[in-house]
């Protein structure tokens, strides 16, 4: 009797193997951006090819490199943003994508490469508590965070030194196109001014929406797309577009991933302007393919990073110069944020 | 081997510590593939990258930074150890002191939030103490505050919340070593004391050294 059961075991197991579909592995930012991304992209790339896919979080850079390098590829697509995608990119932990049929031209600059294709622009913009100031009337630029006097309270802003740099030299009044090569020194200067309001350094969308919801700070510096969203459900917050610092995030293969090859249809399916109109509505974040904007209502546009209006004001990171920089200021950010 | 042991062990004994070995061999062969042989590698590779160099050991002292987590670390850690030692101790030693209603029920609440997540327990925290959390509104409400005290996003919230953490591994190792000490001893150091309780400071206390440090592991 037992051996029987344990034959019957073995062939339902079997079975099971069998029916088993491809499955690949995505990693991005968690939270509500997963969602979005688990609902715009991968249950209809699901539908159409049968792969299956499983989301998980956090794209941390020292992570890609150690699965590249020890050989183990737990993911097999991985959205970087800029600085970890122009890391990778030159350390050579990417496989080449094959771009044939991606219409590169309705993408924004730089948004088809090699070895990554975009997906949404991520920004950091200027953000408050609507019931601390009410909507219009509390800070308008970076210079208005750093001013203290006129609007006292808890800063809350991002962990990395990315994107603070920038706010900080927009702040001191350097005008958005002329803030690369960033003047490292001054935008420290400007930083040790701010630095004792200055109450979380949020790690994440999500932690940054947490610090708004549970009203730990009054306003700093936060990813508009996570504020809208939110917004929505009734926490009163609210984003300025001034001077937004705006980020590219990429889809990449590791180099040595196993579903080469179903990787690649997921990144090709994304790159559809219908998609990515529905990413870019389930997360507030701006496509990279313009043409998604044919199918986005117009007052959604507008709170959107890639939005030609609000592109005006905006510094787009780049990064080249974190490439060769990024280590030195991040030591030194890392020391900053200890004093 | 065995035979030249067995001359020197009575046979019961050896039998017992061989049976103890091959106890413990399972555990032994897990840590070792899935502890001892990582470690080893991230140590190679820190004089290894990319030749055999010392450099990433003496960026360790060039670089303030490092030294400075190092001792934040110590810091800590030392603050944390010492909470939890001092706020475990009482409830250790009640837990061998009270009838079996209040042991079962210190017990409980001692080992009650290892079965919570972390992240949910840790959450609650920032519930409680948060700038408009429980006590800060509780504060306010009863006027003792103005504004919203800090206690979070800074030191005090990660003493509070490190020390509510380790609180349990303190307690359980120390309450099962004073489960151990025979209690006639406390009643025969009572009886020859100057006075009652002084004989708990000097005869009980040295006795759950042992305890200690599993309690600060």
């Amino acid at each position: 009797m037992k051996r029987i059961l344990i034959v019957v075991a073995l062939c339902l197991f079997g079975i099971a193997g069998m029916g088993h579909a491809e499955t690949i592995t995505v990693c991005s930012y968690g939270g509500t951006y997963n969602k979005a991304l688990e609902n715009a992209i991968a249950k209809p790339f699901t539908e159409a090819t049968g792969i299956e896919v499983i989301m998980v979080s956090f794209p941390n850079y020292a992570k890609m490199k150690a699965q590249v390098e020890s050989g183990n590829i737990e993911w097999d697509v991985v959205e970087p943003s800029i600085n970890a995608f122009s890391l990778g990119t030159h350390d050579g932990i990417f496989e080449p994508l094959d771009l044939e049929g991606i219409p590169a031209d309705d993408f924004v600059k730089g948004g088809i490469q090699p070895y990554g294709v975009s997906t949404v622009y991520y920004s950091h913009n200027v953000g408050y508590r609507t019931d601390v100031w009410p909507k219009g009337q509390g800070p308008k630029s970076w210079a208005d965070v750093w001013d203290v006097e006129k609007f006292p309270g808890p800063r809350a802003m991002k962990y990395t030194a990315y994107s603070n740099l920038e706010a900080a030299l927009l702040a001191d009044g350097v005008p958005p196109n002329q803030i690369y090569p960033i003047d490292v020194d001054r935008a420290f200067k400007k930083l040790d001014q701010l630095k004792p309001f200055i109450k979380v350094f949020w790690k994440n969308g999500g932690h940054a929406q947490q610090v708004m919801r549970t009203h730990e700070a009054d306003l700093g510096s936060f990813a508009a797309g996570r504020m809208l969203d939110i917004a929505k459900e009734g926490v009163p917050v609210a984003c300025e577009w001034n001077g937004s610092v705006v980020d590219l995030d990429y889809l990449v293969i590791l180099k040595g991933c196993r579903h080469k090859a179903a990787a690649m249809k997921f990144i090709k399916f994304s790159t559809d302007p219908k998609r990515q109109a529905e990413l870019a509505k389930a997360s507030f974040y701006g496509p990279s393919n313009l043409k998604a904007y044919e199918y986005i209502p117009d007052d959604l546009a507008r709170q959107m990073p890639s939005y030609p209006e609000n592109m005006k004001s905006a510094v787009v990171i780049n990064g080249d110069w974190y490439r060769e920089h990024g280590k030195d200021v991040t030591a030194r950010w890392e020391a900053w944020k200890m004093q | 081997m065995y035979h030249l042991l067995n001359r020197f062990i009575p046979k019961e004994a050896s039998t017992r510590r061989w049976g103890a070995v091959l106890l413990a061999a399972p555990l032994a062969a897990y840590l070792t593939v899935f502890y001892l042989v990582p470690l080893c590698g991230v140590l190679l590779r820190s004089i290894f990258d990319p030749g055999f160099t010392i450099a990433h050991y003496t960026a360790l002292w060039k670089q303030p930074v490092y030294l400075k987590v190092l001792l934040n670390t110590l810091e800590i850690s030392f603050w944390t150890t010492a909470a939890a030692i001092l706020l475990g101790y009482p409830v250790a030693y009640g837990m061998t002191y009270f009838g079996p209603f209040w042991r079962t029920f210190l017990m409980a609440a001692v080992t009650l939030p290892f079965w919570i997540s972390v992240l949910v327990r840790t959450y609650s925290w920032m519930i409680i103490i948060g700038r408009f959390g429980v006590i800060n509104n509780l504060l306010q409400g009863l006027g003792l505050t103005e504004a919203p005290l800090e206690l979070m996003y800074n030191r005090c919230g990660v003493y509070i919340s490190l020390t509510y953490v380790l609180l349990p591994y303190a307690v359980l190792p120390m309450h099962s070593v004073m489960l151990g000490i025979d209690r006639s001893l406390l009643w025969a150091a009572d009886s020859s004391a100057p006075r009652p309780g002084s004989a708990c400071a000097g005869s009980s206390s040295p006795s759950p050294c042992p305890g200690l440090p599993w309690g600060s592991c």
